[in-house]
């Protein structure tokens, strides 16, 4: 009776450890599914339009903000234009010189600027788009969605993928004919 | 058994893309709409056994796509998941008041999609 009551046990813990496996499989496929959508979308973004539009829909439906600006370099490469933005002023994006400010120095520097939605100007990131090195752009998000507190570990790994893919795709509908 | 149908409304490519890439490998059968009205044609015309409804579209809003589902006969018992951003409780309340089954918020999560699918419609 022992010897099965341990037998018993000991498959109740093997069961626990598998759920525990398969939820963090789940996951990491549901992870993965993200991140080539990410991909698939911006490389089928088939115009200037499109690309724009897939990167805030990115941002709104897996990153999970509706306030965001998308800004694209000047071709002195001094500045930051605005292309696109959603919830937040227009006014102070218009125009943003390249090593000023979080959005301007994730530009000058091509590093993403993580600022948690605490600074001055409610930033919560500043992804800078790239492509072979250089910066061709940068996403800026300002406040996250009620019902998500900060970037989570998969949110960083998405803007990272969003930093390349999204750079290759704005400087290629640079040079796309307009359909 | 028969392959599930689930119907995904959202005006989003990505999103779509992103359900189309989530549900790949699990056997269900997706049928998407990009507005509310499309998602009722669809529905009556697919009978999907799941619906997943975002909110916001244009033409017909999510809300009021679940409520002319629910006075249908045919999709009357479906079950229906609104996926939105509008995560507030007076948001997720209209969502009910119109005859949702469940409520997921965006940021879309995949797991946990795949979690209320299995719930709804069986492993």
């Amino acid at each position: 009776m022992q010897t099965l009551e341990k037998r018993l046990a000991q498959l109740e813990q093997q069961n626990e450890t598998l759920v525990g496996r398969t939820l963090a499989l789940e996951q990491e496929v549901a992870d993965l599914s993200a991140q080539l959508t990410v991909v698939t979308r911006l490389h089928e973004a088939p115009d200037r339009e499109d690309v724009v539009r897939a990167i805030e829909e990115i941002v709104n439906g897996l990153i999970g903000s509706e306030e965001l600006a998308v800004l694209e370099i000047s071709g002195d490469g001094k500045s930051l234009t605005l292309l696109s933005s959603q919830g937040v002023p227009e006014a102070p994006l218009k125009r943003v010189t390249v090593g000023e400010g979080a959005i301007g120095e994730a530009a000058a520097h091509g590093t993403t600027y993580i600022g948690g939605g605490t600074d001055r100007a409610g930033l919560t990131a500043c992804v800078p788009l790239r492509i072979r090195g250089r910066t061709v752009g940068a996403v800026a998000i300002f406040g996250l969605l009620p019902q998500k507190s900060g970037l989570e570990e998969r949110d960083l790994r998405l803007l990272r993928l969003l930093s390349a893919e999204a750079g290759v795709a704005l400087h290629h509908s640079r040079s796309a004919p307009t359909p | 058994m028969s392959q599930r149908k689930v119907l995904v409304a959202d005006d989003s490519n990505t999103v779509l893309l992103l359900h189309r890439m989530t549900l790949k490998s699990t056997g269900y059968e997706l049928v998407t709409a990009r507005d509310g009205q499309e998602a009722v044609e669809k529905a009556l015309k697919e009978r999907p056994d799941l619906i997943l409804l975002d909110v916001v579209m244009p033409r017909m809003t999510g809300i009021e796509a679940c409520k002319q589902l629910r006075a249908q006969a045919t999709t009357q018992e479906t079950p229906i998941i609104m996926v939105t951003t509008r995560g507030e409780p007076h948001n997720v309340e209209a969502g009910y008041q119109a005859g949702c089954t469940d409520y997921m918020t965006k940021p879309f999560d995949g797991a946990e999609l795949l979690e209320k699918l299995k719930h709804y419609l069986g492993a």
